[in-house]
């Protein structure tokens, strides 16, 4: 079924009235109540809230990893909130790249393939699938670390692993749930520069965090507190401190 | 098919990870698939054993007794009148359609001594001089007893493989004399080994003159007759003939049942079908009821993979996964598992086919069993444990493929 357009531009991530509740025995939670925005091609935005916000909740229907209980969640002008299982998982595969805090990469499995699982996932021949996985590994640095197994690798090191795999079906967002969270404080640094480069390069960053360092490095922040979107802004920080260099 | 090579790849990596409990799952695989191959190559050379069993018999033999061989109707036969000489040679007359007519008469002896060697228990056959021919007529040594011989009643004896080598471990036994019952013999020749398995009663016997072996045991002695058909598509029409021809010469009316029996073959095969049919059903069931056991074990290490593998499965999902993917995934798993299992078992059934062969043909000299594994029996085993894996795969691979991802990646 097509969107009705309004005609006025064409988002990459629309939501609609957004809400998700859960039963939890007796009780229901409601962890999004009637939650709208939009987000367009090439923005960098955070999604910032205090734990039990909802913004996990936000992240997830976003990511297609769980699907909303009432409202549309449109991407790329198709209704998601109505597809099916594998059209989901299509969509995790190509169009989202995941960071996680926690990195999430397979221990027993050496870098490259850790990369390459996307692809594989994605129906993509074994040559390419290694050419573009030690492409995306470069990228980020890491070009002679691609034999090592996580458990050979510096936190920084497998996050950026991380980041590789979410760029290797190039997708149109890269979300990343407190990615230095795990990390710490001049690691984390080295981290959300990657991001800036990243955002320079032309992706589409939405960044999930508690701390307000980290949701500083984006161009727009949006607050979420109780299931609900408390303020969506661009991040006047920023803005100033690019006029400053300029 | 890149993802069946990605999932096949996955599950090996899965299983070296954890050697030690791939293997112990794979225990009950391993009996199931040993009991199957073993069975499998037991009863292939036993089918084979017999075979050679019945071949003795000769195909398209009829052996006319007035006890039916298979044991019917016993109580009954044993009053009835003995088949004579006499009635022998009338039907012998008679008869047209066979290749051989033969009288045979057969006894025990407990005393069949050579020097300082006696036997014990002996089957003493008397029979004609074309008994021989009518059997293929090749001879181990010397000669079979001539027709002057036989009309004479002649004290020359033919022994059989066995007994000649019981009798006469060093020496030649051509010319020399032995004493059946205190009648001495001179013996003539030694027939081929014809025995295997159960039936090596047949080389160990004494074959005479009939008419010499009347003036051992008296010539109302039991007659069997044998009639060779000359190819088992004549049998029908040889047994059709004699029954007429006894029945006339054992002077039976029209309504009267035969009071003697026409024992082939044949009648041996139906009977051991029943026997081979009931050693099939157990053994079947024994495997049936270890691969019932070796794939809940199966099932459960499944159950265990999949949960410890929850996380794992949530990051997969997240990267875009799909159900059957995931499905995909740890069916392989199982199916891989139980390959292995039957991996194994091959090995240990193969090595212990080749031993208990080697040791049977050396020791018994019985060499019925093959010292390996027939390749359509290994294709079968491998076939069923791929099937045994699938069944005891899908339900925790299914419980796998549907986990909610954002719930799995949430678990530790």
């Amino acid at each position: 079924m097509a969107p009705s357009t309004d005609g006025t531009d064409d988002s990459l991530i629309e939501l609609r009235g957004i809400g998700r509740s859960y039963n939890m025995g007796a009780e229901w939670i409601y962890a999004l109540q009637d939650v709208s925005l939009k987000i367009h091609r090439n923005e960098y935005v955070a999604i910032m809230g205090p734990s039990g916000s909802g913004k996990s909740t936000l992240m997830n229907i976003l990511g297609c990893l769980d699907t909303p209980s009432y409202g549309e969640y449109y991407f790329a002008g198709e209704l998601v909130s109505a597809m099916d299982d594998s059209e989901l998982a299509a969509i995790r595969n190509q169009q989202i790249g995941f960071v996680f805090q926690t990195f999430n990469l397979l221990p027993r499995s050496d870098a490259l393939h850790n990369v390459e699982l996307p692809l594989i996932y994605a129906g993509v021949s074994g040559a390419e699938r290694k050419e573009r996985a030690h492409e995306a590994l470069a990228h980020v640095g890491l070009a002679n670390r691609v034999t090592h197994r996580p458990n050979e690798l510096s936190g920084g090191q497998r996050q950026r692993v991380a980041i590789a795999r979410a760029l290797v079906t190039r997708p149109a967002i890269i979300l990343a749930d407190e990615p230095t969270g795990n990390l710490d404080s001049r690691t984390g640094i080295e981290i959300m520069r990657l991001f800036e480069e990243l955002w320079t390069q032309g992706n589409t960053i939405i960044l999930v965090t508690h701390e307000e360092d980290i949701a500083r490095h984006a161009a727009r922040i949006i607050r979420v507190r109780d299931g609900n979107i408390e303020s969506d802004e661009v991040n006047d920080a920023r803005a100033m401190s690019e006029d400053v260099q300029h | 098919m890149d993802s069946l090579v990605e999932s096949i790849k996955m599950a090996i990596a899965a299983l070296t990870a954890n050697k030690m409990r791939a293997v112990l799952t794979t225990l009950g695989v391993v009996i199931g698939i040993t009991i199957v191959l073993a069975m499998g190559w037991a009863l292939s050379g036993l089918d084979a054993a017999l075979e050679d069993t019945l071949a003795i018999f000769g195909d398209d033999i009829l052996y006319v007794d007035k006890f039916d061989w298979t044991g019917r109707r016993w109580m009954e036969a044993r009053n009835r009148k003995n088949i004579t000489y006499d009635q022998f040679l009338k039907v012998e007359e008679r008869l047209q359609s066979p290749q051989y007519v033969i009288p045979t008469a057969r006894r025990t002896s407990l005393d069949v001594r050579h020097e300082n060697l006696q036997l014990t228990s002996t089957t003493i056959m008397g029979v004609s001089s074309d008994y021989n021919a009518m059997l293929g007529g090749s001879m181990a040594e010397g000669r079979f007893f001539n027709d002057m011989e036989d009309n004479s009643g002649a004290g020359v004896a033919v022994l059989g493989n066995a007994t000649a080598e019981n009798l006469f471990p060093s020496a030649d036994p051509i010319g020399k004399r032995i004493r059946v019952n205190g009648i001495p013999f001179t013996v003539i020749g030694v027939m081929p080994k014809r025995g295997t398995l159960g039936a090596d009663m047949v080389d160990n016997q004494i074959l005479m003159p009939l008419k010499k072996f009347f003036s051992l045991y008296g010539a109302s002695s039991r007659i069997v007759i044998n009639v060779k058909a000359g190819g088992t598509d004549r049998l029908d029409e040889v047994r059709y003939e004699t029954i007429g021809v006894m029945r006339q010469v054992r002077s039976l009316a029209p309504g009267q049942e035969d009071d003697f029996a026409i024992n082939t073959q044949q009648a041996f095969r139906d009977q051991t079908a029943q026997l081979r049919f009931i050693v099939y059903g157990v053994g079947l069931m024994l495997t049936g009821l270890s691969f019932l056991v070796g794939s809940i074990g199966i099932m459960n290490i499944m159950f265990v993979s999949v949960t410890e593998r929850t996380k794992e499965i949530g990051i997969r999902k997240a990267l875009g996964a799909t159900r059957s993917s995931i499905l995909l995934q740890f069916l392989v798993e199982a199916v891989v598992l139980c390959l292995l299992g039957s991996l194994i078992a091959l090995v240990i059934t193969s090595i212990g086919a080749y031993a208990v062969s080697s040791w049977l043909e050396r020791s018994y000299e019985l060499d019925f069993l093959s010292p390996f594994i027939p390749p359509s029996q290994i294709l079968l085993a491998i076939l069923v444990s791929a099937f045994v894996g699938v069944l005891a795969g899908i339900i925790p691979a299914y419980r796998g493929a549907r986990l909610d991802p954002v719930e799995a990646l949430r678990s530790e």
